[in-house]
């Protein structure tokens, strides 16, 4: 049996259903990988392009809004009287309405610089709507800077005590003279939140260490209630994001790294599912860039479709094969096996005496060929022998005669 | 009478009794000790090796001894 051709050619159909099954699987793991590639950098472009998205729209509602409400007559009275309270009581129901509606988290109101200083590198706060106690203070911040510095329209993300803010400035004007300033702000949060929503991804905004102060972030997150993770990362930190375990976002590299489209870091097993990390920079207002939103991209279900997948080709590609194999083995016993033992079995009656038995070719084939030749071998074969056994029989009469 | 011839009449008297195949069992033996049965005469002459293979082949083939 092992000899045979037959079982060779199991053999070779088994190691080659074997070696199918191994081209598929690296073939559909090469697929799972391009896909995973392709999903993660869509995930990072959809995600940049959504971020533009809103920054763009909550930029132009903050400066409609502003301007809006800044047409009220009773506004720049309050602000060159630096009033906290008017400007907190005229303020507070439009900021409740926009919270509650658009997310606005900040409401700012800036005393005018004094005169004579150009671009103060501080500006002195009036009130803030949304944390009334706390003003009086000096801001250095670039928003506050700009604003001093251009008297015009100031928007862009700026970098706060507690994390990125998206910003919108304008100048409060009385008889055609500045005398202070009023700010919205949007914190990135609400925006993590809002992609968050809309994609399904999560989210995490980081910054480089330099850009904030260690002191006032642990006070910020003893505030909010929050753990200080300030040392989480070596020379990053997570300042917001919309996990629900933050350690998903710990980097080793340096937003300076990141490519100014994004790029794909890996993908992370996590918790039974696994995610796809990217990352794409993000800049402030001034034209620096001070961090990066981290992407991660749930490819779970993508994993357990592409498996279920790869294994039913897998079966079907067997299955194809084992029929294929009985196919093909079938044949090769009908067209070559079969003809080849009715020949070895006729050869052997041949031998042992049965002299007229006759080859038949069954095909025109090559097994066909060497059926007719076979023929030929008998009948010669057989002629030999009659004439053998005639010349025995003469000499044995002849014998006969003479004795 | 030889002893070939002898073997030769042992083999068809096991072929009758077990009623088997005479030319294929013939055909099988004459392949394997290299001389036609068929052509095996009282007076053929034995030859020694023939005839052992001829044993071996039918030990083997009909299990019996010649």
């Amino acid at each position: 049996m092992l000899g045979t051709i037959k079982f060779k050619m199991i053999v070779v159909i088994a190691i080659t259903v074997g070696l199918g099954a191994l081209a598929v699987t690296w073939r559909f793991q090469r697929v799972y990988e391009d896909n995973v590639r392709l999903l993660s950098r869509e995930s990072i472009r959809s995600a940049a392009a959504a971020f533009g998205d809103l920054e763009r729209t909550s930029t132009d509602l903050m400066v409609a809004s502003l301007t809006a409400f800044l047409r009220d007559p009773a506004i720049a009275p309050a602000v060159a009287a630096k009033d906290h309270d008017r400007l907190v009581a005229i303020s507070t129901p439009t900021f409740v309405d926009y919270k509650a509606r658009y997310g606005l988290t900040n409401w700012n109101w800036w005393e005018k610089e004094p005169d004579g200083e150009a671009a103060p590198r501080a500006l002195r706060n009036i009130a803030r709507v949304q944390r009334p106690e706390k003003f009086g203070d000096l801001v250095e911040r670039t928003a506050t800077q700009r604003i001093a510095a251009e008297k015009k329209l100031v928007t862009g993300l700026d970098l706060g005590f507690t994390g990125l803010a998206l910003r919108a400035l304008l100048p409060v004007e009385q008889d055609g003279r500045i005398v202070g300033y009023v700010e919205w702000g949007l914190e990135l949060k609400t925006f993590l939140e809002r992609m968050k929503k809309l994609s399904g991804d999560e989210y995490g905004l980081v910054v480089e260490k330099w850009a904030m102060n260690r002191e006032q972030w642990a006070s910020t997150r003893k505030h909010l209630g929050d753990r200080d993770n300030w040392d989480d990362m070596k020379d990053l930190l997570l300042v917001q994001d919309t996990a629900q375990d933050p350690t998903i976002f710990q980097h080793e590299g340096t937003i300076a790294d990141v490519p100014e489209d994004g790029e794909a870091l890996e993908v992370r097993e996590r918790n039974g599912r696994t995610y796809s990390r990217g990352v794409f920079p993000i800049s402030d207002m001034a034209g620096r860039r001070i961090g990066a939103i981290f992407v991660l991209h749930d490819l779970t279900a993508l994993q357990s479709e592409m498996s279920e997948s790869r294994q039913h080709a897998i079966v079907t590609m067997v299955v194809l094969m084992a029929v294929l194999a009985l196919v093909l083995i079938g044949v090769f016993q009908a067209l070559v096996v079969r003809r080849l033992e009715r020949m070895t079995r006729v050869a052997t009656r041949v031998v042992g005496g049965e002299f007229d038995l006759e080859v038949v070719p069954a095909a025109g084939d090559e097994i066909g060929a060497f059926e007719t030749l076979f023929e030929q071998f008998r009948v010669l074969f057989v002629a030999l022998l009659e004439q053998t056994q005639g010349e025995e029989r003469s000499r044995d009469e002849r014998a006969g005669r003479g004795s | 009478m030889g002893l070939t011839y002898e073997a030769k009449r042992k083999v068809e008297q096991v072929i009758a009794e077990r009623g088997l195949n005479a030319a294929e069992v013939k055909g099988k033996l004459s392949l394997r000790s290299g001389m036609l049965l068929a052509f095996v005469k009282p007076d053929s002459p034995d030859d020694p090796v023939k005839l052992e293979k001829l044993r071996a082949a039918a030990r083997e083939l009909l299990q019996i001894e010649l």
